[in-house]
């Protein structure tokens, strides 16, 4: 058991030291565990979980075509002009429309979306364009955290408990409203009411020919269908009879058949492979490596041993743990990767699932789970992908997001968040 | 066949402390693509050239990478333009220089120039080994000129 388990806390220990790249480390990582017999190469394949990859490569090709439509810098110029340009009105605008679609498409890609025409609008109006970043990376991981396909803690949790988009929608989507408006409202006094822009400033926002951001008129009915057929689909998944894994990968299959089938043929290639180079490929090897470690710790008992202890600390009492894995969970993703620890803790808790009365009784704990692993996120500049995202982004563009001024703030709001959460979780599930 | 033997020696440049108005004069009066920068000891800092004078016109967002297709939805508005140069125009050039612009020593192989001309479609400063001080610029058309009518003394000429 010691071998297996030093060979986790190792390699985890690693990357958290950001000096190696982290899906080398978990694949060298697996091998040995593989050579050294910590596990069988059957066992390790039998570990991966290929419904959350499949779900992850599917909306990342589906979310890198849509991207190329530019339909979502539209979405983005025709909520300020809704809003009268009025800056206040844009970060809660904003704020609204990342939270919506990163519900729906993986959140550190929406940001991808929103984030460059948010720049062109600050800097239209020559307001400070730190509020709405920030906003925009609280919103991203609030809208995330309300379905199963919106981060990928939801996908993990899904996949191994076998909840479906309703499950997740039902059960989380309230929470999440609720922590969107308080967070909205908190953001409003930190920074909204004394963001103040020209009346000429906001007249330039009014002039804005939002049309002129589609990059790609041909693509915006083709990818919309395809995202609405996508979430009918999870939906009515029970019914089809199909996981989610296998839907998203069809709805991607379909959007790139629309997307190169109307170009010239010497086009096609190039497009096919572009959207395939569009999906993370280091972030679902590092998946794949952790979830072969995994697969070796919880072969060596090592998750037993924990889920055990456990347990005893908790006395088995449901809600004393669920609410172990809503703090626990929103400080560990605010400091470190949400994604290792997530993965270790889905067979942990399955396995102390019998001593707490079986499946349907621990579900308040992977609801907690899953809210704490999504918006801990936003605790720290480094609490989740869609935050190093942005920050890539400002970093580039000549104004950077300090560390610890995000965190100054992030670190409180998210605790306001978790506990807005606290409440639901007693009044909802107990 | 090195760079010092084509480059144009003693360039014009500008001094990192002087303004982006004055470099950016500097440029459209010459109809330089680039300009050097240097330091107050003659060291080459980077250089400031057209493109980066309108870079600085727009969102920078909107000039790394392929975050943004377009700005097609702006629309035309030069008075918008010229008050933002207005407001730039005052600041250090320091600011606004390119650090990581391609450069050369004075016996880099003319082969190494043509390599970067192609990568870069930009002219390269001459810098002199060991002190980094500017010597001489060369552009594509001194390059081409002496490969296609090289002057006599050259092998093949």
């Amino acid at each position: 058991m010691l071998f297996p388990a030093a060979l986790f806390v190792v390699s985890y220990g690693l990357i958290m030291t950001e000096r190696l790249n982290r899906a080398v480390i978990v694949i060298l990582a697996a091998g040995i565990a593989i050579a050294l017999g910590f596990l069988t190469q059957a066992e390790a394949i039998d570990s991966i979980d290929f419904n959350t990859l499949a779900l992850l490569i599917g909306t990342m090709i589906i979310v890198g075509i849509t991207k190329k439509s530019g339909l979502f810098g539209y979405l983005a110029i025709r909520t300020a002009q809704a809003l009268h340009a009025s800056p206040a009105g844009i970060l809660a605008g904003l704020s609204l429309v990342t939270a919506f679609i990163s519900a729906f498409l993986p959140n550190a890609t929406t940001v991808l979306f929103i984030v460059p025409v948010t720049f062109v609008i600050a800097s239209e109006l020559r307001v400070p364009v730190y509020p709405f970043l920030f906003a925009e990376i609280f919103a991203s991981n609030i809208g995330g955290t309300a379905t199963l396909i919106g981060d990928p803690p939801n996908m993990l949790i899904g996949s191994a408990a076998h909840l479906s988009f309703d499950d997740f929608l039902f059960a989380l989507a309230p929470a999440v409203v609720l922590v969107f408006a308080v967070q909205t409202l908190l953001l409003h006094f930190l920074w909204g009411r004394s963001l103040r822009a020209e009346q000429s400033d906001r007249a330039r926002i009014m002039a804005i020919r939002a049309k002129g951001a589609i990059a790609d008129a041909r693509l915006v009915p083709a990818s919309l269908g395809v995202i609405l057929g996508l979430i009918a689909a999870l939906v009515f998944a029970g019914e089809l009879g199909l996981e989610a894994g296998t839907i998203a990968l069809l709805a991607a299959g379909l959007l790139m058949l629309l997307d190169h089938g109307p170009r010239p043929r010497g086009a096609r290639t190039e497009t096919v492979t572009g959207a395939f180079m569009e999906v993370d490929w280091v972030t679902i090897f590092f998946f794949i490596g952790l979830f072969v470690m995994v697969g070796a710790i919880a072969k060596a008992g090592v998750l037993g041993y924990l889920g055990r202890a456990l347990l005893a600390a908790t006395g088995g009492d449901v809600r004393v743990t669920a609410l172990v894995m809503l703090w626990g969970g929103a400080i560990v993703s605010a400091l470190l990767d949400n994604i290792p620890v997530v993965i270790a803790l889905i067979p942990l808790i399955k396995g102390i699932a019998p001593a707490m009365g079986g499946d349907a009784a621990i579900l308040p704990i992977w609801w907690s789970l899953a809210l704490g692993a999504c918006l801990g996120g936003n605790g720290t500049l480094i609490g989740s992908a869609a935050n190093l995202t942005v920050a890539g982004i400002a970093d580039r563009s000549g104004t950077p997001i300090g560390f610890w001024r995000f965190n100054a703030a992030g670190f409180p709001l998210m605790l306001v968040s978790i506990a807005v959460c606290h409440v639901y979780v007693l009044w909802r599930f107990f | 066949m090195s760079c010092a033997d084509i480059m144009t020696r003693n360039p014009r440049s500008v001094r990192e402390d002087h303004t982006i108005g004055e470099a950016a004069s500097e440029i459209i009066a010459c109809n330089y693509i680039n300009l050097p920068v240097v330091d107050g000891d003659g060291r080459l800092v980077g250089l400031f050239g057209i493109y980066d004078l309108l870079a600085l016109l727009v969102p920078r967002v909107a000039v790394i990478g392929n975050l943004l297709p377009n700005l097609r939805f702006l629309g035309d508005d030069e008075s918008e333009l010229h008050r933002k140069y207005v407001s730039l125009k005052d600041n250090p050039v320091r600011r606004a220089v390119n650090r990581e612009a391609a450069r050369v020593y004075t016996d880099t192989p003319l082969i190494e120039a043509i390599r970067l001309f192609c990568r870069n479609h930009m002219t390269i400063p001459v810098i002199e080994r060991g002190s980094d001080r500017l010597v001489g610029m060369i552009s594509y058309w001194d390059a081409a000129r002496h490969i296609v009518d090289p002057p006599s003394g050259v092998k093949g000429s």
